[in-house]
């Protein structure tokens, strides 16, 4: 606390510092094309009297009556003019492109110059992040920042955004998601509107995002949105479509059909069964009740289809032929269409500025039944109200509605079959065209019957799933959808002293609400034999309302004859959240089928609500002191309090400081070369909060249901401990920043090495305590790596020019360094468990690398030899067999720009190196025999699923696992084989994957049509462009996967094929 | 300047908020306080909690400790994943016990033994009325993990909210010592205090909580009865000769009486909320009870054809597809969603009762006891006069050596569907005669340690797991516990 008082004295005694002038002139420094040139120096011709402009380089500046204005800026010619009036704008001639001011936003909305900052800071410019039109901002950065990886999903998943994972990992209880900051106001990645970006600035360590506080745990994306430029009208619109298609799945093998056995059954028709059926008596039929492709090799043969079984169905009672149907899976998913539309009308004048936008985009999902309609409007403006105040607003609102089930876990009713239990033989059209052809009992038929039409009483069973739905019927029924709306903005008073001090208010708002309606029909529980499906119908509303309210004091003034430049800012906050949940859902079932309404309910239904609130406190002042453009001091403190805390302990400070070097006034002589030098060191810490609302209350919750008159309640499963604190996290960061030959080629690279010590967590704990977890201060984790950004103008002719921006981050360590004091692992994340078969799971394991996955592996002799049971061949297991970090240990991109003439093309290239998944539908699908190493041809020229005795099997190599050394070298049955590996060992070598990778992400051809050589004077431009995303996977360890679009830490559990678009995009400028 | 003087007066403003503030701007008052959820334990709402929870985890939860005993003890058959019943080691955490009804046992007893809290807690009956009711149904938890794994953490454990986060395994036999104590305790600490509310399963009958008591400390030294034989018998005498003896009549059953809804019998949970079918009534359950013509076979078996016990999966598969009508555990008649479950019954006391004698353990009548005893079970299923049964040849008793194994066989029935009791007659007495899985040459005889044990008490396990070294190999499922022997 004393030290905030401190620095806002010092805030004071600047201000008594400033001293008065003659007349004032103020104005904005931009360059030819009409926008700002932040950070310009305007000096008073002649004197030591200047300023410098802001990010929007706006200026103003006392000087004597008849003075004139000398204006220098980076990259620009320097210019001096005779200011006429109050209010000038300076026009400079940009002499080098490749050397311009780079603005870094910071907290609150502080804009700071890159040049200045001793941090890691990437910018992303719009060009750069829309070469293709993007719905996410999360993979519109994919590749293109240092030590940042994109953990991407398939964009079937039309409610998901991915996950950018900064730096490795930090945090004991898994990966923290950065915040996403638009215009200072903190919102989720799903309401940013890509349409409306100008800039992205990315801040990673805790000397970088100080001020942000406790929210920041895991890096700021700080967005600047698109601002009118002066002295214009501009309409703009944009039209973009693209179309996606499934392009990347798994290998399946073609040979062999559904069913338990190779053998087929042989169908007799008995009384008592349909008469429809009797044509197909003495016909044979494969085991439709196993989910598994163990079936008769698929040579043409005659058998009875799946849909024969219903009497009212066209093709009832006919045989059809036994082929294989290698597109199947790919055939079930349609092509994904997004449409968007934007436009913007933006205007600046003297004094004000407006631009609003409306963007409309629609997609049509890949899976069937889905849609997501989004609708956002945006507007910014800022207005002068007199010479002192002006006001200041962005808002932005967003409607978005999404139809669709998403469920992409295991056993999910698309891709959860297609890849780990489902009949190879399956013709897609057949399942499409009789999705909604009813059976005698009212049901819609499954390929997979519940039971095998053996004997009469087993006739109903064939009319009704076993496991698995029709995948149409399945989609073209379940009706999900949810309306989310979502505002965020803020609004804003400055006050302006003069150009050197201001004081701004600003009152943030961020409000999302999102009601759902999931529907499960009632035909799908008619249907139903051990799907647990009951018709439901859920409904509810989560309603998240924020306000934050700022108080910022701004200095910013040279002295000693233009050498020292200060910049003070100093502020509190107050961020009040709350959150709110009402859900409702129908229990066991409807009372009357199809009517959707909680009061229909079969038994009591579940009726929930929560409430919570939240608020954080926090003062702040930082100060940037730089000497002679050859110095800078960055010092910041931030103290926060919390609500959630103990209230005997719930403050938290986190200082941070950095110091930069500008060399090359000593180098220009030796090194002309060298056109820029800079070397920069910081260190900082970051609060963690750590705890949720009322996460230290150790409280009884009421049982919605009562038993008769009696209420129930229970123990909480968490025992507290009573000393719960919050933690920091500690940053240090050194790097250089090198411009060569004229700023031609630049090189900025940087080592940080980052800690959490302490921070809270529940720990999994031994259930005998009474407990399942118990909250308390653990752990230590550290992270050091390299990350470096390469940029080169590789060619700059006057019709052509090429550029190119490389990122590359390297992960030099990431160890957990204790966990507590026992030295137990922590399960972070892992695969569906199923009837008692465990996958392996990720664990933070002391004095190992962040995230371990862990599971049952072969047991190898000291040689490195598999152990193998002599008489079986099964493999004899390790539990507990330690496979590696799933974090990558290189991650990087390369984006390039070639122009020719009015043609642009932006290709951009993203890798990864190193991190480990574990995929269980492989695993399940190895199991099922469905993928192709279950059908492969063997070391003999020999089917593996051919009986050993001739020729086939799985070759089997090593030694035996009674003494350790006795070679064994044999061939065992591929199913005992396979179902050896995937059943209840869960045998992961297999299964477990490199998520290296190098992909071409997306390519855009663009071309502006030069509408003035036709004549058009009431446009300014028209630009097409093509782009493609995904369009090539230059190389992946994985066979079955996009190693690029995993989305659990562990890996995957049957997620969404990988896809690619193609798409056209129009931009109109009038 | 005037503009200095603003800012003069702004920044005394700002210092002056700011210290105004420091003491306060820490102070959040209650907004950290849930309004959601009550930081008073409601005792007789947690007691409704753990009485409701008995039937799923005492007696049949799919996947759990109990249903792995009913398979050992061959009740049950599994018909699509036969991995419990072909030994595989199974992974039950069975350490949630203590994190669901044990701790909110515990916290019925601490807040009613409190004085700080005693008085409040009085408000829903007698402090030693509800402390009694909570160490009977404690002692019953613990009896059921005890028989299944043997050493548990017992004399350590429930203590988390004090920071002892990790406990030693205890020796079997001295926590049975101590739950024969927390038993005796118990009955005598019963007064005439108001009524306990919350009690689902007797209403706060004292009497039927002290038969309950006394049934318990009939069984755990039956349980003892070969390795200590003279604290087996006292024990049994003295639960006898308590003035409220041990449950010998149907009113006295511990049965969970079922409100359905969200509620419902597990049964029923199973097979018609869940929709599952991976669990059949045994084939050697049903070809005991066909061969002596005993009518329970309708109640226990939705059909007469018992699902084979143990096949390999495709066997099983198999046998599904050509049987379509294989008997789920009991007729739809008996798992309605509101149909009663019971934990202990009249007629499986008798016949524990009737067994004691028969081994020497005690001085009643075997003969007399094993017919009350069947009567009673089928008078619990509302079954008629068992006269006719009870004289058929292979039921009735002929004081010779084969006795035993009828009475033993017998008792066997009776517990269905408690898997655990079911499988410690079969340890105590080696009946009903039940044959190993096809192609495997023995039964399990206790269950291992669960996966939470080794993550999360992993030094403190790895001692009592050495305790359990078959064939070099420790924590064996084929190890036996210590009053197995």
């Amino acid at each position: 606390m004393r030290k905030i008082v401190t620095l806002l004295s010092v805030l004071m005694l600047f201000c008594a510092l400033a001293y008065g002038q003659t007349r004032t002139v103020s104005g904005t420094v931009r360059d030819e094309k009409g926008n700002p040139i932040p950070f310009a120096t305007i000096t008073e011709t002649g004197t030591k009297n200047a300023t410098q402009a802001d990010a929007n380089g706006t200026f103003s500046l006392k000087i004597g009556a008849n003075s004139r204005l000398t204006i220098t800026a980076t990259g620009h010619e320097t210019q001096t003019i005779t200011p006429e009036g109050g209010t000038v704008t300076v026009n400079l001639t940009t002499t080098n492109s490749q050397m311009t001011e780079v603005v870094v936003t910071t907290a609150f909305g502080i804009k700071r110059s890159q040049r200045v900052t001793p941090y890691s800071s990437q910018v992303i410019g719009d060009q750069q992040l829309h070469i293709i039109p993007q719905t996410n901002i999360n993979s519109a950065l994919a590749g293109k920042i240092a030590g940042v990886q994109f953990r991407g999903q398939s964009p079937m998943k039309l409610n998901s955004q991915g996950f950018l994972r900064i730096r490795g990992g930090l945090d004991l209880t898994g990966d923290v998601s950065p915040i996403y900051v638009i215009d200072g106001s903190i919102t989720g990645s799903f309401d940013i509107n890509p349409d409306d970006v100008e800039d992205v600035t990315i801040l990673k360590g805790a000397n970088a995002t100080t001020l942000f506080g406790d929210a920041a745990k895991g890096g700021a994306v700080v967005i600047t949105t698109k601002k009118a430029a002066a002295g214009r009208t501009s309409i703009e619109l944009n039209e973009g479509l693209t179309f996606d298609k499934v392009s990347i799945l798994p290998v399946y093998q073609n040979k062999y059909g559904g069913g338990a056995s190779a053998d087929f059954y042989r169908f007799t028709w008995q009384p008592g069964m349909p008469d429809a059926w009797k044509s197909l008596d003495g016909k044979y039929y494969p085991d439709y009740t196993d989910d598994a492709s163990w079936g008769p090799r698929m040579v043409g043969q005659e058998y009875i289809p799946w849909y024969a079984w219903n009497p009212n169905n066209p093709e009832s009672g006919k045989t059809a032929s036994w082929t294989a149907q290698p597109d199947n899976a790919r055939d079930f998913y349609r092509t994904g269409i997004t449409s968007n539309t934007n436009v913007a009308f933006a205007k600046a004048a003297q004094g004000s500025s407006i631009r609003v936008s409306y963007t409309n985009q629609s997609i049509r999902g890949m899976l069937p039944n889905t849609s997501s309609y989004r609708n956002t409007v945006f507007a910014t403006f800022s207005y002068d109200l007199g010479s002192h105040f002006t006001v200041n607003s962005n808002l932005t609102y967003t409607n978005n509605i999404i139809n669709g089930e998403f469920n992409d876990g295991y056993a999910n009713q698309s891709s959860g079959s297609f890849s780990s239990w489902f009949h190879r033989d399956l013709d897609m059209n057949k399942l499409k065209e009789y999705a909604l052809v009813k059976t005698p009992i009212g049901t819609y038929q499954s390929w997979n019957l519940a039971q095998n039409p053996g004997n009469p009483s087993a006739v109903t069973g064939a009319w009704k799933g076993n496991y698995w739905y029709n995948y149409f019927t399945y989609f073209d029924l379940i009706n999900d959808n949810q309306n989310r709306d979502n505002l965020v903005g803020n609004v804003s008073l400055t006050y302006k002293v003069n150009n050197n001090i201001k004081f701004t208010g600003t009152v943030r708002k961020n409000n999302n609400t999102n009601l759902y309606e999931y529907i499960t029909p009632s035909e799908l529980e008619a249907g139903a034999a051990q799907t647990g499906v009951k018709g439901s119908f859920a409904t509810g509303q989560q309603r998240t309302d924020n306000w934050q309210y700022d108080l910022l004091a701004s200095l910013n003034k040279s002295f000693l004859d233009n050498r020292l430049n200060v910049n003070v800012n100093a502020g509190g906050s107050d961020v009040r959240n709350r959150f709110y949940t009402v859900d409702m859902s129908t229990k066991n079932g409807l009372n009357v089928p199809g009517l959707y309404a909680i009061s229909n309910s079969k038994d009591q239904p579940n009726l929930t609500n929560t409430r919570q609130r939240v608020e954080n406190r926090a003062l702040f002042a930082t100060a940037d002191l730089e000497w002679n453009h050859m110095i800078d001091l960055t010092g910041a403190v931030r103290n926060d309090w919390y609500s959630t805390l103990l209230p005997t302990n719930n403050s938290l400070l986190s200082p941070s400081a950095g110091v930069s070097f500008f060399f090359t006034d000593f180098t220009k002589n030796s090194m002309p070369w060298l056109s820029y030098g800079k070397v920069f060191g910081s260190w900082g810490k970051k609060p963690t909060s750590g705890l949720v609302a009322y996460q230290t209350n150790f409280v009884y919750t009421i049982n919605q249901n009562k038993w008769g008159n009696n209420f129930l309640t229970n123990v909480p499963n968490q025992a507290i401990d009573p000393a719960i604190h919050g933690s920091l996290i500690t940053s240090y960061e050194a790097g250089i920043d090198l411009k060569f030959i004229n700023n031609r080629f630049g090189l900025n690279a940087l080592y940080y090495n980052e800690t959490s010590k302490k921070a809270p967590f529940a720990v999994p704990i031994s259930g005998y305590s009474g407990f399942s977890t118990y909250l308390t201060n653990i752990s230590l984790i550290k992270r050091t790596g390299i990350e470096v950004v390469l940029d080169a103008h590789v060619l700059t002719r006057k019709d052509f020019s090429w550029e190119i921006t490389k990122t590359f981050g390297y992960l030099i360590s990431n160890p957990v360094v204790e966990t507590d004091t026992s030295g137990t692992r922590v399960q972070i994340g892992g695969g569906a468990s199923f009837s008692g078969i465990v996958p392996p799971k990720v664990y933070q394991i002391p004095g190992k690398a962040w995230g371990q996955l862990v599971g049952t592996a072969i047991k190898r002799n000291a040689q490195g030899l598999a152990e193998i049971d002599p008489n079986t061949g099964a493999y004899a297991t390790e539990q507990n067999h330690d496979f590696g970090t799933v974090v990558p240990k290189i991650t990087g991109g390369l984006v390039n720009t070639l122009t020719y003439k009015n043609f642009v093309l932006n290709f951009n290239i993203d890798y990864q190196v190193g991190g480990k998944f574990f995929s269980l539908s492989e695993m399940w699908g190895t199991y099922s025999g469905l993928l192709a190493p279950t059908a492969a041809t063997n070391d003999k020229g020999w089917n593996v699923r051919d009986d050993v005795s001739v020729g086939g099997g799985v070759h089997v190599v090593g030694v035996s696992s009674a003494d350790e050394k006795t070679p064994v070298d044999m061939y065992v049955d591929a199913q005992t084989y396979f179902h050896g590996l995937g059943g209840s060992n869960a045998i992961a070598d297999y299964f477990i994957h490199s998520l290296t990778y190098i992909k071409l992400r997306e390519i855009g051809l663009g071309y502006q049509i030069p509408v003035e050589k036709f004549g058009v004077k009431w446009m300014k431009g028209i630009t097409a462009t093509a782009v493609a995303r995904n369009p090539l996977m230059i190389y992946r360890e994985t066979r079955n996967f996009d190693p690029s679009e995993i989305s659990g830490t562990y890996g995957e559990d049957g997620q969404f094929p990988g896809t690619r678009g193609i798409g056209f995009n129009l931009k109109l400028n009038f | 300047m005037t503009y200095k003087k603003i800012i003069y007066g702004f920044g005394i403003a700002l210092s002056f908020a700011a210290f105004q503030s420091c003491n306060k701007i820490k102070d959040f008052k209650d907004l950290n306080i849930t309004q959601n959820s009550t930081t008073t334990p409601i005792t007789p709402a947690l007691l409704t909690n753990v009485e409701a929870g008995m039937g799923a985890n005492l007696v049949f939860d799919a996947g759990g400790v109990n249903t792995g005993a009913g398979l050992y003890s061959q009740y049950y058959s599994e018909t699509q994943y036969t991995e419990v019943s072909r030994y595989n080691k199974p992974t039950y955490n069975y350490d949630g016990y203590f994190v669901g009804p044990i701790e909110d046992l515990q916290t019925i007893i601490n807040y009613n033994s409190d004085p700080a809290t005693a008085g409040a807690a009085a408000t829903y009956g007698s402090n030693k009325n509800q402390i009694a009711i909570a160490r009977i149904i404690k002692a019953n938890y613990i009896k059921l993990l005890t028989d299944a794994v043997g050493d548990i953490p017992y004399f350590n454990a429930l203590k988390g909210n004090s920071g002892v986060i990790s406990a030693p395994y205890d020796k079997q036999q001295d926590i049975y010592k101590d739950l024969l104590k927390e038993l005796k305790e118990a009955v005598a600490q019963f007064d005439n205090g108001t009524t306990v509310q919350g009690d689902i399963i007797f209403g706060g009958d004292v009497t039927k909580w002290k038969k309950y008591a006394n049934s318990l400390r009939f069984l755990l030294a039956l349980n003892m009865g070969k390795v200590d034989a003279t604290t087996a018998k006292s024990e049994m005498q003295a639960a006898l000769n308590d003035p409220a003896g041990v449950i010998s009549s149907n009113s006295d059953n511990v049965t969970i009486h079922y409100v359905g809804g969200s509620f419902p019998n597990p049964f029923y949970n199973y097979y018609v909320l869940t929709q599952r079918l991976d669990y059949a009534v045994s084939k050697t359950m049903t070809d005991q009870l066909s061969s002596t013509g005993d009518p329970r076979l309708n109640v226990y078996a939705q059909t007469t054809k018992g699902f084979p016990y143990g096949l390999t999966r495709d066997n099983a598969v198999a046998f599904a597809n050509a049987n379509s009508d294989w008997a789920k555990i009991f007729n739809e008649n008996y798992r309605q969603t509101n149909s009663p479950l019971s934990v202990i019954t009249a007629g499986a006391m008798d016949l524990a009762r009737a067994e004691a004698a028969q081994r020497g353990l005690t001085t009643e009548s075997a003969s007399a006891l094993y017919a009350a005893g069947i009567q009673a079970s089928f008078d619990q299923w509302g079954l008629g006069s068992a006269a006719t049964f009870l004289a058929s040849g292979a039921i009735a008793l002929t004081g010779g050596a084969s006795d035993l194994q009828k009475i033993a066989t017998q008792e066997w029935v009776a517990w269905f569907p408690n898997g655990l009791e079911a499988w410690d007659v079969w340890r105590r007495t080696g009946y009903p005669t039940l044959t190993p899985a096809p192609g495997l040459s023995a039964i399990p005889r206790r269950v291992v340690y669960g996966a939470n044990d080794y993550a999360y008490n992993a030094s403190n396990v790895s001692d009592a797991a050495a305790r359990y070294t078959v064939n070099g190999q420790p924590d064996s499922q084929y190890a036996r516990i210590w009053w197995d022997q």
